[in-house]
């Protein structure tokens, strides 16, 4: 069985396990029945991420200019592009699907290979969609939190998109990939986000709690394209009025 | 009077309290980030913009709402005194946390972007412009007294904060949370030069 192959049975899988596994808790909210599991899987993946990748992503950024870390944010943005623009299509958006298609024929061709993010000066915004979006648009609305070991802040009903990012530059790149890649699209993610993860760690007074949260919170503001219903965040207190 | 002199009276009459009503929760957000952009341009310390920052944060969050949802259930067993202890802790928080979060002035600019009516009150969409270019949504949910939540780029504070609070007050008990809190307002201050607004 070929890479491509392993990975569509996978993700195939992992669409049938979302959606058996997300028909109950409430509508976007936060739903955790595997917290036991979660509450582990976070804290070992919390205790390799500050003994191995944060003193290595903290030496990066000291080594490497932004404009380098750029690029290659760029670069692994790029190929997940394509994904997004298929979402975009298969959620019935085409303009979202075809600004995102425009992105990717721009940016690998005038932006050399996608390191440069020449569509964004010209005013084609990235526009964020996945396959877990795409199936929350097709009615899997309710899900189980789940914290992927050494992966993060995920759901069921997101593992098969969250698959199909991390094979996607496999994918693309098919021969020309190296182990060495991944690796550099890990640290460049991972020092991407220390700021935020220095605020919450400021922030937090269980950062379990705040990062699922958070999670919830994010996905959903996501699947409504930044623009989430606003009597939503008055229902949700309601009842404390 | 004739018809129309009547429509002028009550248009007249009106129209004032039809803006307070739609202008006023918007007047509030620029008058709010002004007082942020006055603290981060002062060039104050930390303590400085503390107390540049208390006098603002008390009259535009609705901090006893804040309160009551943040705690639940565990706000409702609470005597007089004892809430009157957390709004104080919670209100001396939510100034650190401005304070130390909007520390230097880099060409920081606030757009509103619109102020509406929601069925429950109102809702002034901003947003928050770095000298990078990057850009932050900040969403402003007001009710009767003033803002009880803001949502960042999609992320409810309050709702952080709910969640946060809860989970320390199931596992620990309330007096670690008190001790949570008194801590996190301490570390704020050494910490305060080292990020931007």
């Amino acid at each position: 069985m070929n890479e491509f192959a392993r990975s569509l049975l996978f993700v195939m899988c992992g669409a049938c396990m979302a959606g058996c596994a997300s028909l109950e808790g409430p509508e976007h909210g936060v739903y955790d029945p595997y917290e036991g599991f979660n509450r582990g899987s976070y804290g070992f993946s919390d205790w390799v991420d500050r003994n191995a990748l944060v003193p290595v992503a903290r030496g990066y950024v000291k080594v490497t200019p932004k404009w380098f870390r750029s690029g290659i944010s760029n670069f692994f943005l790029n190929l997940t592009t394509v994904d997004s623009a298929l979402n975009g299509f298969l959620q019935g958006k085409p303009k979202a699907g075809a600004t995102d298609m425009a992105r990717v024929i721009i940016n690998t061709t005038v932006g050399i290979g996608g390191l440069i993010d020449v569509a964004s000066q010209a005013g084609l915004q990235y526009q964020e969609e996945d396959l877990g979006q795409t199936l929350a648009t097709a009615g899997i609305e309710r899900t189980r939190y789940l914290y992927i070991p050494l992966r993060g802040p995920s759901a069921l009903r997101d593992v098969p998109g969250t698959v199909i990012r991390s094979a996607i530059p496999r994918l693309l790149l098919g021969g020309a990939y190296r182990w060495w890649i991944g690796g550099i699209d890990i640290l460049n993610t991972r020092a991407e986000v220390l700021a935020l993860t220095d605020t919450r760690d400021t922030t937090a007074l269980d950062p379990y709690a705040f990062t699922r949260e958070a999670y919830y919170q994010r996905r959903k503001f996501l699947i409504y394209d930044g623009d989430p219903p606003v009597d939503d965040f008055f229902d949700e207190f309601d009842e404390d009025f | 009077m004739t018809a129309l002199a009547r429509g002028l009276l009550v248009w007249l009459v009106l129209t004032p309290v039809c803006w307070s009503e739609e202008a006023g929760p918007a007047a509030q957000v620029t008058a709010f980030h002004g007082e942020l952009l006055r603290a981060m341009q002062s060039g104050s310390d930390f303590a400085g913009r503390v107390d540049a920052l208390a006098g603002p944060v008390a009259e535009f969050f609705d901090i006893e709402t804040i309160s009551r949802i943040s705690l639940g259930r565990t706000w409702k067993a609470l005597d007089a005194e004892s809430r009157a202890e957390f709004f104080e802790l919670l209100e001396r928080l939510i100034v650190a946390t401005y304070a130390e979060r909007f520390d230097t002035f880099n060409g920081q600019v606030f757009h509103t972007l619109s102020a509406q009516v929601a069925s429950r009150g109102w809702v002034v969409k901003t947003e928050l412009e770095r000298s990078n270019g990057e850009r932050v949504t900040l969403d402003y949910y007001f009710r009767d007294n003033g803002v009880f939540n803001v949502v960042a780029d999609g992320v409810s504070d309050l709702s952080l904060r709910r969640a946060d609070y809860n989970s320390i007050v199931k596992a620990e008990g309330y007096p670690a949370l008190l001790a949570y809190l008194r801590r996190n307002i301490a570390e704020r201050a050494p910490s305060q030069e080292t990020q931007g607004g």
